[in-house]
This record gives C-alpha cells, sequence and structure tokens, in this order.
C-alpha cells in the first residue's frame, strides 16, 4: 500500500502544481494555441508578425508577445518549469493585446536571416500561462508588391513623357493651352520699369530638396532675364542659406543671358532668417517700406502666404503666385491678381521657355490626366451600378479598384 | 564639365531614388534617409553663408547710414545677442554642460519672453488678413464669386451655433431660403426672357424643395434626415465637392511633380544650374 499512498501524494501534488499559478485550487489556464512567426512582406526583413490563435480559456483577458535572440531562452524555459526562477533576462516584451482585438504584434528590430524566439503569455486574474515556443526568421524583398500599381502607373505616365519629349525633339508641333499668370509676367515687369518701383520674387520658404522650391528657382531664371532686359530692379529675399546659393547662381546666368551682366548685384538676392515669422516680418516690413510694383510667390508656402498676399495687396502691387500647397490656394486666389495652381506652378518653367523637349513633357502629363479621367469615369460608374444593383462582378472590380489599385 | 558633373549627379541620383522608393531590399532601404542626413549636413554648413550674408547686408546698410538702417541694428542686435547667449550658455548651473534650452538660461527667457510673443504676434495677424482678404474673395462680382459666396455663407452658418440653433427651429430653412433665391433669381430671368437660366434655376428649385419635403416626410415618421439641418449640408460641401475639388488639384499636382522630376533627371530643365541653355 505505501508505494500505492507515495504515488497518490505525488499525483496530488503534481495536480496542485499544474494549477500553476491558479489560486484557490482553480482549473488551470489553458494556453494561447498555435503561436506562428511568419515574416513581414515587402519590406527590408526588419519584421516579424506573431500571430496567435485566441485562448480557448476565456478566463485568458490579456496576452502578452515576448521575443528573444538567444536559443538560450528556450532553455531556461525549460529551467523555469523546474526550478521557477526568473528566465525574463532572455524575453524582451513586444506589447500587450487585450482579448477580442487582432491578435498580432509585430517584432521590428529583426536582422535578415537570423532566427528568433517568440512566446504568448496568456493572463488573468488568476494568473498567467505561456504559450508553445515559435521561432522564425525575417527576409528582405527586392520589391514592394504593394506599390506594384504605382509603379505601372508610373512606367505609364513616365513612358507618355519621354515619347512626347523625343516627339518634340523630332520636330512635332505641339500645342499648350495659355496660363494666365504667365502670359502676364511680361505686363507685370514692364509695369514696374515704368513706376520705377523694384520687383520682389519670394521662392517659398522650404530649402533646395523640395520640388516646389526647385519649380521656383526655375521661373526666378526667366523672370529674371526679362527684369534684366527691361532693367528693372529685383529684390530676392530667401529664408534657407543653400536657396540663396542657388538663387545668385540663377540670378547671374539670367543677366549674363541678357546682356547686362554689370546690373547684376549679388545682393539682390539675400537671406532674411528660417524662422517663418521672422522672414514674414522681414519680408513685410521690406514690402512697406519700398513699395514693390510687383510680387511674385512662387514655391512652397504654409502660414505665411495670406500675411505676405495680402500685405502685397495693400500696397497695389502687381502679384503672381504659385503654389503645389492645396490649403495656401485659396489665400493667393484672394489676394494675388493671377495665381499658378499646382500643376501650373511645374509647368511655368517649361511654358516661359517655349523649348520644345520641355513642351512636350506637359503633353506626357496631359496623357496621365487622361487615363486618371478614364479610370475615375469607369471606378464612379461602376461603383454607381454595383451600389444600386447589388451586381456580383461589378462589385469585385470596385473592391479591387479599391482594395489593390489605390489602396 | 562644370555643366556635365551636376547633370550627371542629378540622373545618377534620381534613378537610385527611384529605384528606392520600389526596392525595399538593402541597401537601398535606408538611402532617402541617408541622402536627407547628407543634405541637413550641407544646409547646416550653409547657415554659415546665409549668416554672414546677414550681418554682411545689415552692417553695409548702417555703414552707409541708408534709410531704414534703424531696422539692420535692431537685427543685428537680435542675431548677436541669442548668438552669444546660445554659444555661451549663460545662466546655466552648470556652464557650458547645461543644455541649452534647459529653464533658467538666458536663452530659454529670450526664447520664451521675447521670441515666442513675437512670433505668435505675426501669426494673430492672420486672423485680421483672412477677414479682409475673404471680405474681398466674396464679393458676388461674378457667378464664380457668388456660387463662392454662398458656399462660404453655408459654411460660416454652420460652423457657428447660429447653424444649429436655425436648424432646431426650422429643419430645411436653408433649403427654403435658396429656393426663394432662385425663385427670384427665375422671375428676374423671366423678365429678361432667359429661358436656359430660368430652366437650370427651376431645376435646382425643383430639387431643393423636393428633398426637403422629402426630409420633412421622414422626420414626420420619426426618423433624422441630417440633409435637413445646417451642420449636415456643412459636412456634404466639405466631403463631396470641396474635398473632390481638392482631390483634382492634388491628381494635377502629382502628375506636374512626374513630369518635372522626369525634365530634371533627363536633363531636359536645366535652369536650376544656373542657364538653360549649354
Amino acid at each position: 500500500m505505501r508505494p500505492l499512498c507515495r504515488l497518490t501524494l505525488a499525483l496530488l501534488l503534481a495536480g496542485v502544481w499544474e494549477t500553476g499559478h491558479s489560486q484557490d485550487g482553480a482549473a488551470a489556464l489553458v494556453a494561447p494555441g498555435a503561436v506562428r512567426a511568419e515574416d513581414v512582406d515587402n519590406d527590408s526583413g526588419d519584421s516579424i508578425r506573431v500571430v496567435w490563435e485566441e485562448a480557448v480559456d476565456e478566463r485568458v483577458a490579456t496576452y502578452e508577445a515576448f521575443w528573444a535572440s538567444s536559443r538560450e531562452a528556450i532553455h531556461s524555459e525549460a529551467a523555469n518549469e523546474e526550478e521557477h526562477d526568473d528566465s525574463n533576462r532572455f524575453w524582451q516584451s513586444l506589447g500587450n493585446v487585450a482579448r477580442g482585438e487582432e491578435l498580432m504584434a509585430i517584432f521590428r528590430r529583426a536582422k535578415p536571416g537570423t532566427v528568433y524566439f517568440f512566446k504568448v503569455v496568456g493572463r488573468s486574474a488568476e494568473g498567467s500561462v505561456d504559450s508553445e515556443i515559435a521561432s522564425g526568421q525575417s527576409m528582405a524583398q527586392w520589391f514592394d508588391k504593394e506599390k506594384l500599381w504605382i509603379f505601372i502607373f508610373g512606367v505609364v505616365i513616365c513612358s507618355f513623357v519621354i515619347y512626347f519629349i523625343s516627339a518634340a525633339k523630332r520636330g512635332r508641333e505641339l500645342f499648350v493651352r495659355k496660363i494666365a499668370g504667365l502670359e502676364a509676367v511680361d505686363e507685370a515687369v514692364g509695369r514696374a520699369t515704368e513706376m520705377g518701383r523694384p520687383i520682389v520674387f519670394v521662392p517659398g520658404i522650404l530649402d533646395m530638396d523640395n520640388v516646389q522650391t526647385l519649380a521656383g528657382l526655375t521661373m526666378l531664371g526667366y523672370v529674371s532675364k526679362t527684369i534684366a532686359e527691361y532693367d528693372a530692379q529685383l529684390d530676392v529675399p530667401v529664408s534657407r542659406s543653400l536657396v540663396m546659393t542657388t538663387g545668385r547662381e540663377i540670378v547671374k546666368q539670367s543677366y549674363l543671358e541678357a546682356g547686362r551682366p554689370d546690373a547684376f548685384n549679388e545682393d539682390m538676392v539675400y537671406y532674411v532668417t528660417d524662422e517663418q515669422f521672422g522672414y514674414v516680418a522681414g519680408v513685410n516690413g521690406k514690402l512697406l517700406r519700398d513699395q514693390p510694383a510687383t510680387c511674385f510667390y512662387m514655391g512652397a508656402f504654409f502660414a505665411e502666404s495670406l500675411l505676405l498676399a495680402e500685405t502685397g495687396n495693400r500696397i497695389g502691387a502687381i502679384q503672381i503666385a504659385g503654389t503645389a500647397m492645396p490649403a495656401q490656394l485659396p489665400f493667393f486666389v484672394a489676394a494675388c491678381d493671377y495665381t499658378l495652381i499646382g500643376e501650373e506652378l511645374f509647368a511655368a518653367s517649361a511654358y516661359l521657355s517655349g523649348d520644345p523637349k520641355q513642351l512636350g513633357s506637359l503633353k506626357g502629363q496631359d496623357v496621365g490626366k487622361i487615363i486618371v479621367m478614364i479610370t475615375l469615369l469607369l471606378g464612379s460608374a461602376g461603383a454607381t451600378v454595383a451600389e444600386l444593383t447589388g451586381f456580383e462582378p461589378f462589385q469585385r472590380v470596385v473592391e479591387f479598384l479599391t482594395t489593390r489599385m489605390f489602396a | 564639365m562644370r555643366r556635365q558633373v551636376p547633370l550627371f549627379i542629378t540622373f545618377v541620383v534620381g534613378v537610385v531614388m527611384l529605384v528606392a522608393a520600389f526596392v525595399p531590399h538593402p541597401p537601398f532601404d535606408e538611402l532617402n534617409e541617408r541622402l536627407t542626413t547628407t543634405f541637413n549636413v550641407l544646409a547646416a554648413f550653409a547657415f554659415v553663408l546665409g549668416g554672414g550674408n546677414l550681418v554682411k547686408l545689415h552692417a553695409s546698410k548702417i555703414s552707409k547710414v541708408e534709410a531704414g538702417w534703424g531696422y539692420s541694428v535692431v537685427t543685428l542686435a537680435g542675431f548677436f545677442v541669442m548668438l552669444i547667449v546660445g554659444l555661451t550658455k549663460f545662466g546655466g548651473p552648470d556652464g557650458v554642460q547645461h543644455p541649452l534650452e534647459a529653464e533658467g538660461t538666458w536663452y530659454y527667457a529670450l526664447f520664451q519672453y521675447c521670441f515666442s510673443p513675437l512670433n505668435a504676434t505675426m501669426f494673430s495677424l492672420l486672423a485680421f488678413f483672412i477677414a479682409s482678404a475673404s471680405y474681398r474673395a466674396f464679393r458676388a462680382k461674378n457667378r464664380e464669386a457668388t456660387v463662392l459666396l454662398l458656399a462660404a455663407f453655408i459654411i460660416l452658418l454652420g460652423r457657428t451655433l447660429v447653424g444649429t440653433a436655425l436648424t432646431v427651429a426650422l429643419p430645411g430653412c436653408i433649403e427654403i431660403f435658396f429656393s426663394a433665391l432662385l425663385g427670384y433669381l427665375m422671375w428676374e430671368g423671366y423678365k429678361a426672357k432667359r429661358w436656359v437660366g430660368v430652366a437650370v434655376a427651376s431645376l435646382l428649385m425643383a430639387f431643393l424643395l423636393g428633398r426637403t419635403i422629402y426630409g420633412y416626410t421622414i422626420l414626420a415618421s420619426g426618423g433624422e434626415f441630417a440633409h435637413l439641418t445646417i451642420p449636415g449640408l456643412v459636412n456634404w460641401i466639405m466631403l463631396v465637392p470641396q474635398l473632390a475639388g481638392q482631390r483634382a488639384i492634388m491628381i494635377g499636382i502629382c502628375l506636374g511633380v512626374i513630369s518635372m522630376s522626369l525634365r530634371l533627371i533627363l536633363g531636359v530643365e536645366r535652369s536650376y544650374l544656373g542657364s538653360d541653355t549649354e
């Protein structure tokens, strides 16, 4: 009988231990099921997604995912079961997830090709329970499949732009509609010349790494050439040092091309400050003191757009503005005589140069617009029909457009 | 060579950045970040040029006692005071080891009590400028301006307490108001024998009155009809016509950026190098 008693006692003790961290002799918590570690697609191999199934045991209210890079973490788990020591030094948390939420955590510090270990700890008011340990590794991809449709559209539009540039090189005649704001440049410069007042050109407040600043500076090239020809006075306050250096080069070259190198003075392009409102204060003060006859605002603008344009309006200057900041366009439209809206700013240099190659690129851009318009019309019609009729093929097309193509 | 080397660099960097946009594999994944850092370092060095230019320009104005030289004195004083206080970290208990923006330093005091209020003052001017610009923009001088005025009127009304109060008192009042306005326009069109205008106005009026009656039937049966409220109408204007227009502009901008970037990468656009010719 004695061995039987020992066995019974041992089983009872084992049963108490199995309930683990549970209290009051309640049944042991059941671990979260099926933990998987998957490589995250379309990345540089720095992320692994950890997913798991909801614990059958409804007492589990939250989960905490852990990662470890060392194999010792697994051995420490075994040791933990036997010796109850603290194995947390190998495991680092990936965050908590509540029951009912998406059961997923992302590990973002992976090195491609390295094996990592993951576990999920289910927690309840009564205690906690560990899942099985899963392992996984990440891989870097050579193409971001999520950007496939952007790539296709980009290639198509770029192909048309390049085709029209080469067609223009071969001598094909291209029609470009008139842009009122650019047609008015000569008139605006001429007015300033007649009045004997300066012309102010503001190339936005961002640096040379912004395409709007580049567009503004290319415009400055043509405007300053006209100014040199008219022998008017140019004033270019800038808010970035690199823009100042580039602007000076551009204006100098324009004066050379106009045959007026003697009229060039590098202080025409000068630095004010990098600070947004400090810059506005400086330029507005200049506008009020010098009373220029013409103001150009070409580039990237933020809240200062209206402060500048309203001051220019108050002194009665002809104002031509251009920006690709949609939020600032209404301000320029309200306060300026002419406004280049969005794409017109980028078209300005091509338009003013009259260079067939550059005009060709505008034609390619127009083909892009046609493609967008057709897609929009088809998408809108498809969505309307799908909504009205519930016809499944249309619903699939709409779903494809919204979730895959333009997600 | 002066022109060919920058064009070559632009081409190579442009193509590499295009590739990096679609290839997440190293070394392309960190290129954007590294090039941005490189640019920031360059821009930081270039600041010396800007600061130097500022000092030179204003010192010259002061020495020649040009018109407005007093402003140059203020500018240079501000520049040097901030520069010296920033470099020496005056006021910090640990001298230069103290963090620059830490409370108690002179730099902190100047920033907090001089720079910030001045910045806020300039920004606050926007409120007055918006009022004067709105007054000019909303004058009904042509058809487009009239549409703008009406839309602005509805938005202003809907975003204030008055809009909500009016809606509670009389659901659909804005539709009825515009129907009355259209009725007046129809009468004017009829007198001037502008039949197309009369037809358009009557269609619009029928639409507005129709949806008001429809809304009232929904209300009568205990339901809610969001469009009968002015805030509801405001939401519709902001989410449908306004958003559609803004997206159209954004699409145009994206195409413009693609075209401009290609011109730069292919070397078709060269004026940023100082000239548009070889």
